[in-house]
């Protein structure tokens, strides 16, 4: 009796347990950097933004790969690897570029994207980091790093001015909420001849003079909103993972049949070997072991 | 036997009472964070919240480094 007793209690502390144990494993993951790039994409322009900043840093990520090729033309003689990965890198890049045109800023497409942008990065540093010394790396990374070209520039431009954009947006809705902040100057701002530092100094000094209930009033109202934000961002966030490797899969198949005819036919055959590679070694989370949706890409 | 069955009861309570109190202090954490400034409102926390909503014009998007 006092053994069916001690099994039993055994039994329900273990069971008990158990949900504890699993609770994290089983819950999908995103990395918290692409969790805190998304979660001013509620908003129009905030999505705009963050896929035009997807645009640039993939085409400086492109650049910067040529130029890594031409500097260690003397350096290694199998460089094939690389100009696949590079030439994957473009076909993200067209993608992006369609999906900014179509007007489809979700953060499904930013999530899928900035994944496949991530992995091929990382495929290209592994691959140079076997081909080159840790002193010939360093230094070509300093030759690299200030590189800019007129699309680059451009691009610069047109995301400053979203920004500027979106700011307004959020600086009308809190100019609703303070009496005492000064309209003209977020039309200012909104104009370029002022700050953001500017006018978040002038937020704080209209906060300074306003009495506790107004400050508990107003930071209720806005924390509410953010956590609104934050809710409705978090459900698109899940949804995207969910499905993420579907997609992943078709991607690629697209991309596998839709290789451009300028590139060299040994480079075709190695992009070709590497997205098969893809997408028969894929798992939920794109295609590594250790990868997250939007994450992995730091050294 | 039966101080065997008693030291096996006694770790299980242990392991038992340390997830226990483990979750409750981090759920405690947790609720501290959503209502830290429901009894004391200052201009800096207003200012935490407003920074929430609006976009540092040098935020980039991270991809990693090619080399």
């Amino acid at each position: 009796m006092k053994k069916i007793m001690t099994m039993v209690l055994v039994l329900t502390l273990v069971s008990s347990i158990i949900p504890y144990a699993l609770a994290d494993e089983t819950a999908p993951s995103i990395d918290p950097e692409t969790v805190r790039e998304v979660q001013i994409m509620g908003n129009s322009t905030g999505a705009e933004i963050r896929l035009l900043q997807l645009e640039k840093v993939v085409t400086i990520h492109i650049v910067q790969g040529e130029n890594l090729l031409l500097l260690l033309a003397n350096e290694t003689d199998d460089t094939t690897s690389l100009e696949a990965t590079l030439a994957q890198l473009e076909l993200v890049l067209n993608e992006i570029q369609s999906a900014y045109e179509n007007d489809s800023f979700s953060i499904e497409t930013f999530i899928d994207l900035k994944t496949d942008a991530t992995t091929l990065v990382t495929d290209f540093r592994t691959t140079i980091h076997t081909l080159v010394d840790n002193e010939t790396a360093k230094t070509v990374r300093n030759q690299i790093q200030n590189i800019t070209n007129m699309t680059i520039e451009e691009l610069n431009l047109r995301i400053q001015s979203r920004i500027r954009e979106y700011n307004n947006h959020q600086l009308q809705l809190i100019q609703g909420l303070f009496v005492s902040l000064n309209e003209s100057l977020i039309a200012e701002y909104r104009n370029g001849n002022y700050s953001l530092g500017e006018i978040q100094q002038n937020i704080s000094e209209a906060a300074q003079n306003m009495s506790t209930d107004e400050l508990y009033e107003i930071t209720l109202e806005i924390k509410e909103k953010n956590i609104n934000r934050a809710a409705q961002v978090q459900q698109q966030v899940t949804d995207a993972v969910e499905g993420f490797q579907q997609r992943r899969q078709e991607r690629l198949e697209n991309r596998l049949n839709n290789i451009p005819e300028g590139v060299k036919d040994f480079v075709k055959e190695k992009m070709k070997q590497s997205m098969m590679d893809a997408m028969n070694n894929g798992n939920d989370f794109g295609g590594k072991p250790d990868d997250t949706p939007g994450g992995g890409g730091r050294p | 036997m039966r101080k065997r069955l008693l030291g096996i009861i006694l770790v299980l309570i242990v392991i038992f009472t340390t997830i226990l109190a483990y979750n409750i202090y981090f759920n405690d954490s947790s609720e501290e964070k959503t209502t830290e400034y429901s009894g004391d409102v200052s201009s800096s926390v207003i200012m935490d919240e407003i920074d929430d909503t609006l976009l540092d014009e040098k935020d980039e998007v991270e991809i990693g480094e090619m080399i």
